[in-house]
């Protein structure tokens, strides 16, 4: 609450703030898709089946596989995911996302640290980091206009000057640290090879390049204000 | 009423989260610093005990499937008189099998029984370590249930509900209790065996209480928890990296907004980096000394029961509240070697019943097991009749929901008694019988609740772990 709003309407009788829940995991993914330009807006359609690790799906009594989407399908929207009661696509359900045993008025809104490590490891939001970051890599010409602009996308509005700083410091140290170790940039760009722009390729991105820009729009992507309804 | 804008912000928080948020909240909500609430070690429950509790912490050791009572635990020499006769008519009349079709016939059992211990417990050849053990463990050999397919009935067991939906028991201890350690999540699952159980992740699911409290499936291969490892070519300085910038960024929104779920937020993200140590340190089994894991019975670096107990010990002792094992490969139907009780029922025996006791006398050990209950049994009994399913020459029970043992021990449960009796044939319980209620209902009296009272508000009413039913079993408390 600004000094500003709680003078002039302390008890908020005019509704200009409210709450700032979380966002639910499937607009958080279609969100983190989106920004990074990864989505894919087709509308209807079979079910698709998202990355997720080996041996977490586990139906009530069934043999059935879960074999990760590739191509377009990947991508997406969160609603498109399969499902099945008793048996839940892992992410969706670290994040409050219902059974479907029941049906539900209100959705819980935990803050865990499972979910912490989803939103940082999940191959579904490492690929949209690393789209995010080749985005802005592509978008601007200098490191100054591409934090811009990749902060501009996820979070709608400018840095500020204490924002533009944590983030240059931080496209130093990761910079830094992949130009020094050419083989952790590369296994890391091959990891996100599905969700980085086909050939052919600025030559300025580099894989250490892509590696630290992925590193920058992780941490934007990982912001409680990107994560929460403002 | 006065409304500063710190009040504001409190009610909005409380208004939203309710009691979805443990100790680091609430921490945050008085005022301490996020980092150092995160630290602090322990996450306090929602809901104050309603008197002295006898239990801390619970191990249940499922062996999925359901073992055989009549050859493990509840001896009938009435079955090797009758051994091959139909069954009277009169234990029969109107019952469905799962499987059994007919007039089955009765099965003896082809194992020895003997007494032992100061108690004169009666427990089968096939458990020599629960014999030596028999003064400190609890049969109760009037368990029955309601269901006789594995998935409901497990999820009965699980949850005090036949049906998908309803909180597990290790959900409502991690909401009721908390964590006692903030390192690690408070409700563990372990699974091995050749599949794993048939109620699947709804064994260990939240239902309606916040997700915060769903078990954590520790896996065998790859992560334990999942998404622990960054992705590859990021190590721990890169996500130091970017967590910091995080911290950074999160905490000017929080002086901008005063909204204490962001003081929360970067706090978990701080556990969920500790994690990524403090989870591959648990795993990791060689800290042990051979001679333990030998006397766990663990051969290599296999995944199996015997890893899973002594993971779960090294979980007790960190403070996780309630650790959930499942074993495959109890369902001794007899359509093979398989499945049969001469072959398999043996096997799974010696798979699980070594390190049972040997979790079991560790835990005694440290001083864990009078505070700790432990619960070893399987979703419902079998047949005293042999299933023959389509003529098999293998010998097998069919599921059977009228009576089956669950062996107890620690946790101020009365050690050195076998509570109830079966009929002349094991067929139904004829004293002190003991639903999955009853059994709940005594375990939460253990963790210090009123199963009545300890309740959860869904849908429009407040539901309890007991579902309308069970009773506390006093005659199982020490």
């Amino acid at each position: 609450v600004t000094a500003e709003l709680a003078t002039r309407d302390p008890a908020n009788r005019l509704l200009a703030r409210q709450a700032r829940p979380r966002l639910e995991i499937e607009t958080l993914r279609d969100q983190s898709l989106a920004i990074s330009g990864l989505l894919d807006r087709t509308i209807g359609g079979a079910s698709v089946m998202p990355p997720q690790p080996d041996g977490v799906w586990a139906p009530v009594y069934s043999g059935d596989r879960w074999t990760d989407a590739e191509g377009p399908a990947r991508f997406r929207r969160g609603l498109y995911t399969f499902w099945r009661r008793g048996a839940h696509y892992l992410t969706f359900a670290l994040f409050d996302a219902t059974s479907r045993e029941l049906s539900c008025t209100r959705r819980a809104r935990s803050n865990s640290p499972l979910q912490a490590l989803a939103l940082l490891s999940d191959p579904a939001f490492v690929e949209a980091a690393a789209a995010l970051g080749a985005r802005a890599l592509a978008e601007s010409a200098d490191d100054a206009g591409r934090i811009e602009r990749a902060f501009q996308l996820a979070v709608l509005r400018a840095p500020d000057d204490v924002e533009r700083a944590v983030l240059h410091e931080l496209l130093a140290r990761e910079r830094a640290r992949f130009a020094a170790d050419s083989t952790a940039a590369a296994t890391f760009v091959a990891h996100v090879r599905r969700a980085l722009p086909a050939s052919p390729r600025d030559p300025s991105a580099t894989d250490a390049e892509i590696a630290a820009w992925s590193s920058v729009a992780s941490a934007i992507l990982n912001l409680d204000e990107v994560l929460t309804r403002n | 009423m006065s409304s500063s804008p710190h009040d504001l912000a409190r009610r909005a928080f409380l208004g939203r989260t309710g009691l979805a948020l443990g100790g680091i909240a609430l921490g945050s909500l008085l005022g301490r610093d996020a980092r150092a609430a995160a630290t602090r070690g322990g996450t306090r429950g929602a809901v104050a005990v309603h008197h002295a509790p006898r239990a801390k912490r619970v191990v249940w050791l499922h062996m999925a499937g359901a073992p055989s009572q009549l050859d493990l635990f509840d001896p009938k020499p009435d079955l090797a008189r009758l051994d091959r006769q139909p069954i009277p008519d009169s234990f029969t009349r109107g019952e469905r099998f799962a499987f059994i079709k007919g007039t089955p016939k009765v099965l003896a059992s082809p194992y020895r029984f003997a007494r032992h211990g100061q108690s004169g417990a009666e427990v089968s050849e096939l458990l020599p370590n629960f014999a030596a053990l028999a003064d400190r463990l609890t049969f109760v050999r009037s368990m029955h249930t309601t269901q006789f397919n594995h998935a409901p009935a497990q999820i009965l067991v699980a949850s005090g509900h036949e049906r998908l939906g309803r909180p597990s028991f290790g959900s409502w201890a991690s909401y009721g209790l908390g964590s006692e350690n903030e390192d690690l999540p408070a409700f563990v699952v372990l699974s091995s065996g050749k599949y794993g159980p048939d109620g699947g992740a709804s064994l260990w699911s939240s239902g309606f209480l916040p997700s915060v409290h769903q078990g954590v499936r520790l896996r065998t291969s790859g992560d334990p928890v999942p998404f622990l490892s960054n992705p590859p070519g990021v190590d721990a300085a890169g996500r130091r990296n970017v967590l910091d910038a995080l911290a950074r960024l999160n905490a000017r929104a929080l002086d901008r907004t005063a909204d204490p779920e962001i003081a929360t937020r970067i706090a978990q993200y701080e556990l969920a980096f500790r994690m990524q140590t403090s989870v591959p340190e648990l795993a990791d089994l060689s800290q042990e000394p051979e001679s333990m894991r030998r006397r766990y019975g663990i051969e290599g670096d296999a995944p199996g029961f015997a890893r899973n107990a002594l993971l779960a010990r090294r979980l007790l002792e960190r403070g996780v509240r309630f650790v959930q094992l499942y074993h495959w490969g109890w369902d001794s139907h007899g359509t093979s070697s398989e499945d049969d009780i001469v072959t398999s029922l043996p096997a799974r025996c010696r798979e699980c019943e070594p390190a049972s006791a040997a979790l079991i006398e560790d835990l005694a050990e440290r001083g864990l097991l009078d505070d700790t209950l432990v619960v070893w049994g399987g979703e419902f009994g079998r047949t005293p009749m042999n299933e023959e399913r389509d003529g098999s020459k293998f010998l097998g029970r069919d599921h059977h929901p009228h009576a089956f043992t669950l062996v107890l021990a620690g946790g101020g449960i009365r050690p050195g008694i076998t509570l109830g009796a079966t009929d002349e044939l094991g067929y139904r319980v004829v004293a002190d019988p003991v639903s999955v209620h009853d059994l709940h209902a005594t375990l939460l009296h253990q963790l210090g609740y009123d199963h009545e009272r300890f309740t959860f508000p869904s849908q429009g009413r407040d539901f309890r772990l007991t579902d309308v039913a069970g009773r506390v079993v006093r005659a199982l408390l020490a």
